[in-house]
């Protein structure tokens, strides 16, 4: 005799079975005195649930309404082609939503991928709290993927990712992602993928990375391959070993402080007011700092050297440029009294340029900043100082 | 003002031109599609969490996100099971974020001290013991498990549209509204 699996009776209790189904079913249960027992269970216990009240309804639109943002038409899904989601051409892909998900750490490379598809199948999937790889609805362009705990995930084939705790990750696009707080380790196998952050972009081609955004900063190390920070090339095993760090600074540029001014609100800055700026330089290279403004334009006079022990020397520089010399305090010996300053590898030095002739025109003041690190194409960031009301 | 509706193409639904009339940033479309599943989401939500102001949030949640989301959709299937996958995970976000049956007793205590005084028939029904016994024990199903009973017994879903929302094969939906089952009926059934 034939046992009467729990799910038949389940969909013949809910009214789910077609008549030949359901025929099969009912003569089963006539010839199984322990499954019509335990069809009666389950009918009695589904039927419970029909005590339940309708549920309150949902808040009136009028709340929605004045909550959506203007929509701005999507302009690849506009165009003749419509934009596609995160999907392989090689058929249906599952992508990973970890959001509310407790999962365990795998570590890349190693176990929990048996079972996953590979190239060719599009498979993105995670492994949840009770060891189960699961796959996942497809993830559309613009969803959110917030860690809850460590998790693995696979974004198609190509990027494999293992996320910290407190991670947040959206998908912008095909190949690009942008990590809006937390840490994230990525192993791309090949062609390009592009990690956004606040304080710089990483670009990369075919490697093994990790990011780490924080309040202050973002921090890149590079396990192997080749890195593109911020336009800065880290190239790991050339020049820089690997899991060579590069932290960068600022909420403007790859290495521009946003200026302290010394308000504690940071509102506009009275006529006289004096600015200081922040930069941190990784490699050796030239810093010419501008200031423009309603007077014209303004070279930094001098500068103040912040050493790694937050000591202050106060650096005179030429009117126009000034160019980075010698070690610094932590790293050798003291700070040279002139001449410019230099970095070593792998140090991070910060500078400070104050403008000892005040802000005294009502307008708008910016900053322009030109790094050029030896070897390599200049860097130039440009920033709002203040607005002098 | 909502841009004019755009021409749509043969084979889709009612819903599937509604939401393309969204996708163009046409408020009053959305409007209406709120207005037709604002409810079933609602009742998705409720079914889920077994809070109605946490329902509420989601719920409103949900409908934001679809605004957002909505330049990228494409007919490619129900527009009421990709409502129904935005709500999900709007659930499974929150989810960790909360401690939620700690919150909803603490809410229950609340509600049942501010409404004791102030009942209707339904309200008293609502709050009867085995409404309650019932609501106490879905919350004490797996959240995974729950999703899939929510959707089979108290939306009607089907296993196909359920796989689909869950995102799940079809015979493990049924599995887990098995072992859903199961479970439920151990504990309504013992007590």
């Amino acid at each position: 005799m034939t046992h009467l699996p729990d799910h038949d009776l389940i969909d013949l209790a809910l009214g789910r079975l077609d008549a030949p189904a359901r025929e099969h079913v009912e003569r089963s249960l006539t010839r199984d005195p322990d499954a019509q027992r335990r069809f009666r269970a389950i009918r009695d216990h589904l039927d419970l649930y029909d005590r339940l009240p309708p549920p309150p309804p949902p808040r009136p639109f009028a709340w929605i309404r004045a909550d959506l943002p203007p929509r701005q038409a999507d302009a690849r899904g506009s165009s003749a082609a419509p934009r596609r989601p995160w999907a392989w051409a090689l058929g249906s892909v599952a992508a990973v939503v970890v959001a509310g998900l407790a999962l365990h750490l795998v570590l890349p490379g190693g176990n929990g991928v048996d079972g996953i598809g590979r190239a060719g199948e599009g498979l993105c999937a995670c492994r949840d709290g009770d060891g189960v790889l699961r796959r996942h609805p497809l993830l559309a362009v613009g969803d959110v993927l917030v860690a809850r705990e460590i998790v693995e995930a696979w974004l198609g084939p190509r990027v494999h990712l293992v996320m910290d705790d407190g991670t947040t990750l959206e998908l912008l696009d095909e190949t690009t992602v942008r990590l809006e707080k937390g840490r994230a380790f990525f192993e791309v196998e090949s062609g390009p993928f592009l990690v956004r952050t606040l304080f710089g972009d990483v670009r990369v081609r075919g490697t093994a990375f990790e990011v780490a955004v924080g309040q202050d900063g973002l921090e890149v190390r590079v396990a192997a391959g080749r890195v593109d920070v911020a336009g800065r090339t880290i190239i790991a095993g050339t020049g820089l070993e690997n899991g060579e760090i590069v932290a960068l600074d600022g909420e403007v540029g790859p290495w521009f402080r946003r200026p302290r001014l010394g308000l504690a609100s940071g509102g506009p800055v009275p006529p006289g007011r004096p600015v200081s700026l922040e930069f941190s330089l990784v490699n050796p290279g030239m810093l010419t700092v501008e200031l423009s403004g309603p007077e014209g334009v303004r070279r930094a006079l001098w500068l103040e050297v912040v050493d790694p022990t937050g000591e202050v020397h106060d650096l005179p520089v030429s009117p126009n440029t000034f160019e980075p010399t010698s070690e610094a305090r932590g790293n050798g010996g003291p700070l040279p009294p002139q001449g410019g300053y230099r970095l070593g590898p792998h140090e991070r030095r910060r500078l400070v340029a104050r403008f000892a002739r005040p802000f005294t025109r009502r307008g708008t003041y910016r900053c322009r900043a030109m790094y050029r690190p030896e070897g390599e194409p200049p860097l130039l960031s440009e920033i709002v100082l203040v607005e002098v009301r | 003002m909502s841009a004019p509706p755009t021409p749509h193409g043969e084979g889709l639904d009612e819903d599937q031109r509604l939401m393309a009339r969204v996708r163009e940033g046409d408020r009053e479309a959305f409007a209406l599609l709120h207005d037709r599943y604002g409810t079933p989401v609602m009742r998705f939500l409720h079914g889920l969490c077994q809070d109605r102001t946490l329902a509420e949030d989601l719920t409103q949640e949900t409908f934001l996100r679809a605004w957002a989301a909505a330049g990228r959709w494409r007919p490619t299937g129900k527009v009421s099971t990709w409502l129904f996958q935005i709500a999900k995970r709007r659930f499974f976000t929150r989810r960790a974020q909360q401690r939620l049956r700690r919150e909803r007793e603490a809410r229950a205590a609340a509600e049942r001290q501010e409404r004791s005084s102030v009942a209707s028939p339904s309200m008293r029904l609502e709050h009867s013991e085995e409404v309650e016994r019932i609501r106490r024990t879905l919350l004490d199903l797996s959240p995974k498990l729950r999703l899939v009973f929510v959707l089979v017994r108290l939306e009607g879903q089907g296993y196909r549209d359920t796989a689909e929302i869950a995102g799940l094969k079809i015979g493990t939906v049924k599995s887990r509204m098995a072992a859903a089952e199961a479970f439920l009926r151990a504990r309504l059934m013992e007590e």
